[in-house]
């Protein structure tokens, strides 16, 4: 049982595949970043798995979770703070394009229970397996 | 202006990194904006999973060192299909130079961002000169 980090659908694969783009993808196409960022752990543990991303600078609102067959894709965009009038940048290294990732959920992942917790720049997304997949004792009656 | 007068604040991670790693010590760069206002230098560095508590800012002989302590943040690991992400404390030095009080660096921590704000001395804040 494992997750999939599906490829991006929007992503270079795709306009590679269509050959060299034309003006009219990068019109129509949407360039997330791409699955580079940001960076996720998948950590798999008795009651599930967990999504791990580093999503700093972001609030709850600049992040979307979506499901659709099976397939979880967390996209969203860093806004900028802005900087404050008469700023002179000495330094800007933060990013703040669109980002897009998927990622395939085993059929053991119970669609139902997928929560997320988002603090100090971790978004967390708690993927619980259905009650049957966990393992469990069973008592041997003689 | 004398060039010479102005403020510097360069990053210094280069030969910062060459000396740790003599220490058999790995750290990741923090990302970082920098930008200057009339009154005072902001930086804010990306350190996402780190927490107040872990953290240590330091002034010594004119660099500002930040480091950030990283946190695996998985409970009760059994197995990591996947791993991305660096599992390094962060660190970023900065020079300061002359007409920044070093002694008046306020701290902010918000949503993995740390904001620096250093406030320039009052001879080196931009004002209007009047004509008489």
């Amino acid at each position: 049982m494992y997750i999939r980090f599906a490829q991006p659908v929007f992503g270079s694969e795709f306009r590679n595949r269509q050959g060299i783009g034309s003006v009219l993808d990068d019109v129509f196409t949407p360039s997330p970043r791409e699955a580079s960022f940001p960076a996720v752990d998948v950590v798999e543990n008795e009651g599930g798995f967990e999504l791990v991303a580093e999503v700093p600078g972001m609030k709850k609102d600049d992040v979307q979770i979506s499901l659709e067959n099976r397939t979880l894709t967390l996209s969203g965009e860093r806004k900028h703070y802005g900087f404050p009038e008469g700023t002179t940048i000495i330094r800007h290294e933060t990013l703040t394009d669109p980002f897009r990732r998927s990622f395939d959920l085993p059929e053991e992942i119970d669609a139902n229970r997928i929560s997320a917790e988002l603090d100090n720049g971790i978004l967390r997304v708690l993927l619980p397996k259905v009650e049957k997949a966990q393992p469990r004792d069973i008592t041997i009656k003689w | 202006m004398d060039k010479k007068k102005q403020v510097a604040l360069i990053r210094r991670e280069p030969f910062a990194l060459a000396r740790r790693a003599e220490q058999k010590e790995e750290f990741i760069t923090a990302v970082v904006d920098i930008f200057e206002t009339p009154d005072a230098f902001i930086v804010k560095l990306d350190m996402p999973g780190s927490s107040k508590d872990g953290m240590k800012i330091t002034v010594e002989s004119g660099v500002l060192t930040v480091q950030g302590a990283f946190k695996s943040l998985h409970r009760e690991r059994v197995m990591t299909p996947t791993r991305e992400r660096v599992t390094l404390s962060y660190l970023r030095e900065f020079n300061l130079g002359e007409g920044v009080e070093a002694d008046r660096i306020e701290a902010e921590f918000e949503d993995g961002v740390l904001t620096l704000m250093i406030p320039k001395s009052d001879d080196y804040k931009a004002r209007q000169i009047p004509i008489s």
